[in-house]
């Protein structure tokens, strides 16, 4: 395979991932990492660092018109973001010490979780009158919205950013289920709050893949400019379009994928 | 005395425009590889190499600049709220983003 097929073909899988990134909630790395390692058998490593590229790109192009929008919660996001930096740099100087059949069984279970997580369907809040001491004291409430259970947010921050910055994802599910479910945000301040964080904790974990070398510029450059091509287009053209039944069936391809990556590791067939 | 709601319009357009300067060096950087190399087999063996700030204008160094440029907008967004908190005089939000601005340019810039 010559290196422009390679691009091509990198490029348009990578367009596939931000579209369905953009349309079921799920990042772009979950599909952009099997795509490198099961069908290129590129080391993971480089796999994630490519990925981490493309998060920090997506969660930077989009956050322009949520930050437009209003719903972004700058304050509780920079609150949760130290959790979540702290965690990203500690995950990202891990990954030399941990092999990567380990690597590769925990991205599956990410993937599995993800999966469970986009396929359950979400429960309303009840009110709440009052909120949490700590949102009192460091201002994080909104006119329309109490904030909740500050420090099991916070730690499950410090968890996303681990993952985020072991795995070369931006762990928005992870995010999203600590601002939504811990916090008890509105949905839409939840999602818009955790891109916001995405791409400061990726460019943290960013900066020691470089260091490490993971980070290729010939891997990244389809794959940064695909998932930037395919998140717009998904925003902008595909957003009114019932995206359940998408949800459930990109959950049962990530499954699969999965699978296969669980299966090809433990029978020793990628590096 | 600047309101949140503007700061935030300034951040977006900053990410808006720091994106898309990053996506066409990489863009053009990866072009002009294609149109040198293009025909090249891939190898076999991606190579890890650790990045050195020697910046030149080949086409993977065009590249690299742009992928930095997207981690160096990270820190300019981070600066922005520091320089912004400090203005309004929120010590705990200033001391907050001084510290993620801290370790932002510490995991990027730090070579040990």
């Amino acid at each position: 395979m010559t290196i422009l097929t390679f691009s091509i073909v990198l490029f348009a899988f990578s367009c596939l991932a931000g579209l369905l990134g953009a349309l079921t909630g799920l990042g772009g790395g979950v599909v952009v990492i099997p795509v490198l390692v099961l069908l290129f058998h590129v080391n993971i490593h480089l796999a994630m660092g490519a990925s981490l590229i493309s998060v920090i790109a997506t969660s930077s192009g989009t956050a322009a018109a949520y930050l437009r929008e209003g719903y972004t919660n700058l304050r509780i996001g920079l609150f949760l973001e130290v959790a979540a930096v702290i965690g990203a740099f500690i995950g990202a100087l891990l990954i030399p010490i941990i092999s990567t059949t380990l690597l590769t069984c925990l991205f599956s279970f990410v993937l599995f979780f993800s999966a469970y997580l986009t396929i359950r369907r979400r429960e309303e809040h009840e009110t709440y009158q009052s909120s949490h001491a700590w949102a009192n004291y460091l201002k994080l409430n909104d006119q329309s919205y109490t904030v909740q259970r500050v420090p099991a947010a916070f730690c499950m921050m410090g968890i996303a950013g681990m993952f985020s910055g072991l795995l070369g994802i931006g762990s928005g599910t992870l995010k999203v289920l600590a601002l939504d479910q811990a916090l008890r945000l509105p949905y839409k301040v939840a999602t818009t709050t955790s891109n916001f964080m995405i791409g400061i904790t990726a460019a943290v974990s960013a900066g020691i893949y470089f260091k490490h070398g993971y980070i290729n510029p010939l891997i990244c450059f389809p794959v940064m400019l695909g998932v930037i091509a395919g998140s717009f287009f998904g925003a902008t053209v595909l957003s009114r379009i019932e995206t359940r039944f998408l949800r459930i069936l990109f959950s049962i391809i990530i499954c699969l994928i999965g699978l296969q990556m669980l299966y090809n590791t433990l029978i020793g067939a990628t590096s | 005395m600047i309101k949140p709601q503007q700061m935030k319009n300034i951040m977006g357009t900053l990410l808006l425009l720091g994106t898309l300067l990053s996506a066409c060096l990489v863009g053009v950087g990866g072009i002009l590889y294609l149109i040198h190399y293009g025909n090249d087999p891939i190898p076999t063996i991606f190579p890890t190499q650790v990045w050195q700030f020697d910046f030149s204008f080949t086409p993977i160094g065009l590249i690299k600049i742009g992928l930095l440029a997207l981690v160096v907008v990270q820190i300019l967004r981070v600066s922005l709220l520091c320089g912004f908190y400090i203005a309004t005089r929120d010590y705990w939000f200033s001391l907050i983003s001084s510290f993620i601005l801290f370790v932002l340019i510490y995991s990027v810039f730090w070579r040990a």
